[in-house]
C-alpha cells in the first residue's frame, strides 16, 4: 500500500497497465509492428499486386489496432502529458497520425511505424547493451573527431591525385575535383560501383596506392569502437566480481 | 633508452618484411592469374600490369568492373587472393583493437602504480 502512495490511478488503468505492458500483449504488438513493416516491403513488388485489396484491408486493421493501443497508453499513463511528449509517445503517434489525418501521401509515410520497433529496447536486457554503446562512442568521441578529419583529408588528397592523372583522358568523368571525390568515395569505402575508374597506367598505380593505405584508414573507426565495447564489457564483469566478493565479505 | 631504440628497429623490420611478402604475394598471384586467364581472355589480361591491377581490385575488394576469371585456375588464384586481402582487413582490425585494450590496461596499471605509492 505504501508503495502505491503517488499512484493515483484507478484500478481499472492499473489493470490495464499490467496487461498492455505483459509479455502476451507486448510480442503480439511486436508481431503486428514487423507484420506491417513486411507488408510495406512486399507491396512495392510486383508479383504481389494482386493481393493489393487483401493489403489495404490489413492495413486498416493495423491502424485499428495501433490507434486502440495508442489511446489505451495515454488512458493508463499515470501523468498524461508527460507519456504523450516522451520518446515513445512521439513515436506511437508518428505512426498512427499521417494514415488518421490522411496526409497526402500517406501510404509512404506508414513507414514511420517502425520506429515502434525501438520499443523492444525498452526490455532490460537491451538498455544494459544500448546504455554499454553509448558510453563507448561517447568514450571515443574525439578520436572518432580526428579520424574524420583524417580521412576527409585523405579523400580530398586522392581526389586531388587522380584529378591530376585522369582529366586528360576522362574529361567527362574526373572532369572536376568534386567529380573526382566520388571516385575518391566509391573506392575507399570499397564499393566500387564501376562507373568511374582510373585507365592511365598512372592513376591504376595511384588507385593501388590509395586503396591499399585507404581501406585501412577507414577501417580503424570499426577496430576503435569495437575495443572500446569490449573494454566497457570487461569492465563491467570486473566490477560485478568485485560487488561479488564484497558481498560475500 | 638503448632498448627502445632497438625495439623500434624490430617494429619497423617486421613491418618493412610485412609488406615486402605482400608485394611478393600480390606480384605472383598476377603472374599466376596472367598465365591462367591470357588464353581465354586475352583483352582483359593481356599483360602481368593488367592482371596486377585486377589483383589489387579484388584485394582490397573494390572490384570496379564486371571482369571475372573463366578458367579454373585464374578462379583458384582470384578465391586465395580474396581470401587474403580479407584477412589483411581483419589482421588491421584484431591489431587495432589489441593494441587500444592493452594502452587501455598499461594505463590502468600505471594509475594503480600512483595511486599506491
Amino acid at each position: 500500500m505504501l508503495n502505491n502512495v503517488n499512484d493515483e490511478r484507478t484500478d481499472l488503468q492499473k489493470k490495464l497497465d499490467d496487461i498492455i505492458e505483459g509479455p502476451v500483449v507486448s510480442g503480439i504488438i511486436q508481431f503486428l509492428i514487423l507484420a506491417s513493416a513486411v507488408i510495406f516491403v512486399l507491396e512495392t513488388e510486383e508479383s504481389f499486386v494482386k493481393y493489393e485489396p487483401y493489403f489495404v484491408i490489413l492495413d486498416w486493421v493495423f491502424l485499428a489496432l495501433f490507434t486502440v493501443e495508442y489511446i489505451l497508453r495515454v488512458f493508463i499513463a499515470p501523468v498524461k502529458r508527460e507519456f504523450i511528449f516522451s520518446f515513445f509517445g512521439i513515436v506511437d503517434l508518428l505512426a498512427i497520425l499521417p494514415a488518421l489525418v490522411l496526409i497526402p501521401g500517406f501510404r509512404v509515410l506508414r513507414v514511420l511505424r517502425f520506429l515502434r520497433i525501438f520499443r523492444i529496447f525498452k526490455a532490460t536486457r537491451f538498455v544494459l547493451a544500448v546504455d554499454r554503446m553509448i558510453d563507448a562512442l561517447g568514450k571515443v568521441k574525439r578520436e572518432l573527431l580526428a579520424l574524420v578529419i583524417l580521412c576527409s583529408l585523405f579523400v580530398y588528397l586522392a581526389a586531388c591525385g587522380i584529378y591530376v592523372f585522369e582529366k586528360d583522358v576522362q574529361p567527362d568523368k574526373f572532369g572536376s575535383i568534386p567529380d573526382a571525390m566520388w571516385w575518391a568515395i566509391v573506392s575507399l569505402t570499397t564499393i566500387g560501383y564501376g562507373d568511374v575508374f582510373p585507365v592511365t597506367p598512372g592513376g591504376k598505380i595511384f588507385t593501388a596506392l590509395v586503396a591499399l593505405v585507404g581501406v585501412g584508414l577507414i577501417a580503424i573507426p570499426s577496430g576503435l569502437l569495437a575495443s572500446v565495447l569490449t573494454e566497457a564489457r570487461v569492465e563491467d564483469e570486473m566490477l560485478e566480481e568485485d560487488n561479488g566478493e564484497e558481498n560475500e565479505k | 633508452m638503448v632498448k627502445k631504440m632497438k625495439n623500434k628497429v624490430g617494429i619497423l623490420q617486421k613491418v618493412f618484411a610485412a609488406v615486402t611478402l605482400l608485394f611478393v604475394f600480390i606480384f605472383f598471384s598476377a603472374c599466376g592469374l596472367y598465365f591462367f586467364e591470357r588464353g581465354a581472355q586475352p583483352k582483359i589480361f593481356g599483360s602481368i600490369p593488367d592482371a596486377l591491377w585486377y589483383i589489387i581490385q579484388i584485394m582490397t575488394t573494390i572490384g570496379y568492373t564486371d571482369i571475372s576469371p573463366l578458367t579454373l585456375g585464374g578462379k583458384l588464384i582470384c578465391i586465395v587472393a580474396e581470401i587474403v586481402g580479407i584477412l589483411i582487413g581483419v589482421a588491421c582490425l584484431f591489431v587495432i583493437i589489441i593494441g587500444t585494450l592493452r594502452l587501455g590496461t598499461f594505463l590502468r596499471r600505471t594509475r594503480v602504480k600512483k595511486t599506491n605509492s
